[in-house]
């Protein structure tokens, strides 16, 4: 019989903390601006934009150091071949399925934040976020029993495991909390409590774009050194040099002084001259670091959002971020795209 | 400094070494750009080195390094201005290498 009561007594309690839920939510809702609706589409949109940049990136790495090697051996006319070209990888496809995997996690996550923000933090939305939860500890598990080749991997593995499975206990908190139905208060003291995690393994995902991205820009710079100097080896006979060159020397213009330049070839060196500027000027706006800064700074934004006792007074908050976000991930996602297609 | 930020500001050097090379004036056969040229394909290893590693930022010795490769970096922005300064410039891209050698020696 006591039992029986204690058990009446949870579900009232239970009931409570739905109704005060339901009515926090309503309250939410209706207070919530017109174009609110819209501000948290934008914030989605952006952060499906700044991820497939990402991925984008990673996916491409280990092909821009293999277009960097095999221009440089090109340049400097020296023999290569598939295995030369081949050691170049730097990134292995199991290494980039645990970030791109983390990134889908995340991706999760604050879409589900965005739909709790929305005020639906019904049991789909702790379902989803339980999910997202589940798939960042097992990238964490990979990462910590992957096998690798180098020390550096090792230390990258064991940073991003660690990192990795503070988010996903993190975001896991928030959704037990969600699916116990636990009053909103302690939803958001959880989603307070633990969004550090999150976002410090946002920014080790984003400093990691980053550094693809630094590397696509050097491969670029140096291309136009060699466009230019292999153009001026065809029509400036000072630039020619007709000795033989050995090991140590870069001869890029191994010509005999009398000779003539091919005129179908400069037209092609043109072509590829005229071009490289667009090039340049592509991937500037592919620098994906400007749209994940906003990105944190938008996520930052709804969490205040989310957990703040009085919603109305930091909505202007989150519209600002998310009108930046917009401003930063709009011109990314089309110059990947014709980054990733360009042909040089 | 954190690492990426030093990636970045290695970047920058790259891209000002590449406008200096890329200059008609400056002969593929002198010397100077054989060196210059020599020097940014190791700074370049050095970068996907840097990107690669996980750098123990605690050290002691990491913010005094980043600080000089600061300082050299800024050095090498004022001197590559100057066409006839081709000596210095490859005496400051080297000390930028150099330092950045030691960091990536900061690796756990």
């Amino acid at each position: 019989m006591a039992n029986c009561f204690a058990s009446i007594s949870v579900i009232v309690r239970a009931r409570r903390a739905l109704a005060l839920m339901v009515g926090f939510l309503l309250l939410l809702a209706a207070c919530g601006p017109d174009d609110y609706q819209k501000r948290l589409k934008d914030f989605q949109d952006c952060a499906s934009t700044v991820i497939m940049a990402d991925r984008a990136f990673l996916s491409n790495a280990n092909t821009v150091e293999q277009n960097l090697f095999i221009d440089q051996q090109i340049f400097e006319r020296k023999p290569f071949g598939p295995a030369d070209v081949e050691k170049r990888t730097i990134i292995t496809p199991e290494e980039i399925k645990l970030r791109t995997d983390a990134l889908d996690a995340l991706s999760q996550y604050t879409s589900s934040l965005a739909t709790l923000a929305n005020g639906k933090s019904d049991t789909t939305t702790g379902q989803n976020m339980k999910a997202s939860s589940s798939s960042l500890q097992s990238s964490a598990t990979k990462a910590s029993s992957q096998t690798v080749s180098t020390e550096k991997q090792k230390a990258f593995n064991e940073k991003f495991s660690g990192l990795a499975t503070a988010a996903a206990a993190a975001i896991g908190a928030v959704a037990q909390a969600i699916l116990d139905h636990k009053a909103h208060n302690e939803i958001k003291k959880s989603v307070r409590a633990t969004d550090k995690d999150v976002t410090t393994l946002i920014a080790f995902i984003g400093d990691d774009a980053q550094g693809f991205y630094l590397r696509q820009e050097s491969q670029l710079s140096i291309y136009g050194v060699q466009l230019y100097k292999i153009y001026q080896c065809e029509v400036d006979v000072n630039e020619r040099n007709d000795k033989s060159p050995n090991d140590s020397d870069v001869n890029i213009c191994w010509h005999p002084k009398d000779y003539q330049a091919d005129p179908a070839l400069l037209l092609t060196l043109g072509d590829r001259l005229k071009s490289y500027p667009q090039q340049q000027e592509i991937l500037v706006k592919a620098n994906p670091q400007p749209a994940i800064v906003q990105l944190q700074k938008a996520h930052e934004a709804l969490v205040t959002y989310v957990t703040a006792d009085k919603n109305s007074t930091n909505l202007s908050g989150v519209v600002n971020e998310v009108n930046n976000l917009v401003t930063a991930a709009k011109p990314l996602g089309q110059a990947i795209q014709t980054l990733l297609s360009a042909k040089k | 400094m954190t690492p990426i930020q030093l990636a970045t500001l290695i970047g920058n050097v790259l891209t000002q070494i590449d406008s200096k090379l890329a200059d008609p004036q400056f002969l593929s056969s002198d010397p100077n750009w054989q060196t210059l040229f020599a020097l940014r394909k190791h700074l370049d290893d050095l970068q996907r080195s840097l990107i690669k590693a996980n750098i123990a930022e605690r050290d002691a010795s990491y913010p005094g390094l980043t600080k000089k490769i600061a300082d050299a970096s800024a050095e090498i922005k004022a001197t590559i201005k100057n066409a006839d300064q081709v000596n210095q410039l490859i005496k400051e891209v080297s000390e930028v290498a150099g330092l950045v050698d030691q960091v990536l020696k900061l690796i756990p």
